[in-house]
């Protein structure tokens, strides 16, 4: 099936808001951004690009995806900045600080960064700044949830970010001291992509039947990372209060992205918690398994993220896109897209987890319209044609053509 | 005998051309966790801050209800929990005071006369906190120009809710000091005093989404036509 074009999202958001990002690139003809992040496959950021750059392309600017590389060291020290700029205790010891220095000034060398913006996404990339030769506006776009930085970790990283044009965050406590205009632009979900389009009942239970699953029971679905703060743990021990009365089904799904070093322990913490339980489903799948979680999150009863520190949780925007109540973790951008009684329902514990879980599995209807209400937040902010109307907004600003 | 002209098919000698709204918010860092550093705060944060958190509220969604229709009004009732201060801001007229300094005094006394009622300052829900932030926006043209009544009509049902935006709520703030809005201006100086002008000036804009806002708009258009 051939990638989706601007005019296949009309039916969903509009052609007004089509005509409005067709009238706002034509200021921004030809104009040639390079993007850098740290991986092609796994993680929202990817798939994030993996939707922005051809969709830019229609409109006439010129992105091109770069990608930095570096060694399983270097890794280790981004996922160490990643941890701490989520508030984490860690040091960024002389060799992770060596590791994360030099793989950015191979890539500095190696990638084409001659554009006229350069976007560089998250912490991996930042340090580019210092090795590469700045002719135009760079822009730093942070998707961590960076409310209360650990201090070592950002001031090392600030050092870097200080030198950029402007940044970018996904919600305003994420903001920092900063010398340069700080800008907010919430991230999005693709509604076409094969891990949000619609999808039968047919595919769904097919799918299911593959782990060996089916609806003959509620499903309470987590989607995420194996990652601490995604608090994998505390959901398997939500789900054993919420057992002691319903009867209903657990299933955890996650894989490890490229850059993520950490997830193998965690999900050995999480079959440790889970013991032999039959009611609990573990699934480790690849990254591109993306119909097989679109499958996972129809078929939920209730979709649960019980983050602690979330960037964004592009797992609940699907989740809410596919007409779901979520149950969230009251962290980072679950708070601006779960609001108690109306999506789902934002907890601040395990017992709060089991106590909502408990609370919807026994009032269906709401739920239901808890999903409508979450789709329709989703279709007004956080699908990929505002996230693409800011973007060319923001380009317009840092370009000076944003003139009537 | 002729028939008299359709009023709705009738050209202005200048056309209409409805506006695309765009912008960023931009945080400033700075956040309030309880009542008392939200009154310090709104003291001295720029009056672009207090433009941006008391007139762009319904940019935001808001699940069709308009329960609270500034920023400050919806952190007290949420984030604060504290109703009765939340009444008093969400019924502040943002637009009954024309200049920004005046609206930034009225918030500061509200606020303080209510901390004068309190035995303790009320504090945010941890997580909550009230984040300053401004915006940049610009007004581009866009592609649609009417003419007349009916494209008016036909145009307002399709153009963004920025531009709905636009055109009634900050046009108060750019405009003569008239308390209206670019559409019912644009009528009564092609077509003179009008109905529909008068109408549209009597919405009480303040308590509507902005889709809410836009069926309102356009069904004052459609009573007219039906009369007309």
């Amino acid at each position: 099936m051939s990638a989706p074009r601007l005019d296949d999202y009309a039916a969903i958001v509009g052609s007004e808001r089509i005509a409005v990002l067709r009238r706002h690139a034509r200021r921004l003809e030809g104009l040639r951004v390079a993007v850098v992040n740290s991986t092609r496959v796994g993680g929202g950021v990817a798939e994030m690009l993996a939707r922005h750059v051809p969709l830019f392309n229609e409109l006439g600017l010129r992105v091109r995806w770069e990608v930095i590389e570096g060694t399983p060291q270097f890794f280790e020290a981004t996922k160490t900045m990643h941890n701490g700029l989520q508030g984490a205790p860690r040091e960024l010891t002389p060799p992770l600080r060596e590791a994360y220095l030099e793989a950015n000034r191979r890539s500095a060398d190696r990638l084409d960064l001659d554009a006229d913006v350069v976007v560089i996404h998250d912490p991996q990339p930042a340090a580019l700044i210092e090795f590469a030769t700045k002719t135009c506006p760079w822009i730093w776009r942070c998707h961590i949830d960076a409310a209360r930085p650990n201090r070592g970790v950002w001031r090392f990283l600030r050092a870097f970010v200080s030198k950029y044009d402007a940044s970018v965050f996904s919600m305003p406590a994420f903001a920092q001291n900063l010398p340069h205009p700080q800008y907010l632009i919430a991230p999005s979900i693709d509604p076409l992509a094969p891990k949000n389009q619609d999808m039968d009942d047919v595919e769904v239970n097919a799918i299911l039947a593959r782990f060996g699953l089916d609806r003959s029971r509620p499903l309470v679905v987590q989607v995420s990372r194996f990652d601490r703060f995604k608090d994998p743990v505390g959901v398997v021990r939500a789900f054993r209060m919420v057992r002691r009365r319903d009867d209903c089904r657990l299933i955890l799904v996650g894989g490890s992205a490229d850059d993520d070093p950490e997830g193998a322990q965690v999900l050995r913490e999480v079959h440790d918690e889970a013991g032999n339980d039959p009611d609990i489903t573990i699934l480790s799948i690849p990254p591109d398994s993306d119909r097989e979680i679109n499958a996972l999150q129809r078929a939920a009863t209730v979709i649960v993220q019980k983050s602690t520190k979330e960037g964004f949780g592009l797992t609940v925007t699907e989740g809410l896109w596919k007409a779901r109540p979520v149950i969230g973790g009251a962290a980072g951008g679950i708070k601006v897209q779960v609001y108690d009684h109306r999506t789902g329902f934002l907890v601040h514990s395990v017992e709060g987890l089991a106590y909502r879980l408990r609370y919807l599995l026994n009032r269906p209807g709401l739920a239901d319209e808890m999903g409508r209400r979450g789709r329709e937040l989703v279709r007004h902010h956080f699908l990929l044609t505002r996230d693409l109307r800011d973007w060319l907004t923001l380009f317009l600003e840092v370009t000076g053509r944003a003139v009537a | 005998m002729s028939a008299a002209p359709d009023p709705f098919a009738v050209r202005g000698t200048e056309g209409f051309r409805f506006m695309d709204y765009e912008g960023l918010v931009m945080p400033t860092g700075l956040r309030a966790v309880n009542l008392r550093e939200l009154v310090d705060l709104v003291r001295r944060v720029p009056l672009d801050v207090i433009h941006h958190h008391l007139h762009r509220t319904p940019l935001s969604h808001r699940f069709g209800a308009w329960d609270y229709p500034n920023d400050f009004a919806q952190w007290a009732a949420y984030s604060l929990e504290d109703l009765a201060l939340a009444e008093k801001l969400a019924a502040l007229d943002p637009y009954a005071h024309r200049d920004l300094d005046e609206a930034r005094a009225a918030i500061v006394d509200l606020v303080e006369e209510h901390l004068d009622g309190l035995p303790t300052v009320p504090w945010a829900r941890a997580g909550f906190e009230f984040h300053f932030a401004s915006g940049r926006f610009v007004a581009l043209p866009g592609e649609r120009e009417v003419w007349t009544l009916g494209e008016m009509q036909d145009a307002l049902a399709e153009v963004s809710l920025s531009s709905i935006f636009y055109h009634f709520h900050e046009a108060r703030l750019r405009g003569p000091v008239d308390d209206s809005d670019d559409f019912s201006r644009w009528i009564e100086g092609q077509f003179g005093p009008h109905p529909i002008a008068r109408q549209l000036r009597r919405i009480d804009f303040y308590f509507y989404s902005l889709e809410d806002l836009r069926q309102r708009i356009v069904s004052v258009f459609v009573e007219h036509r039906g009369a007309a």
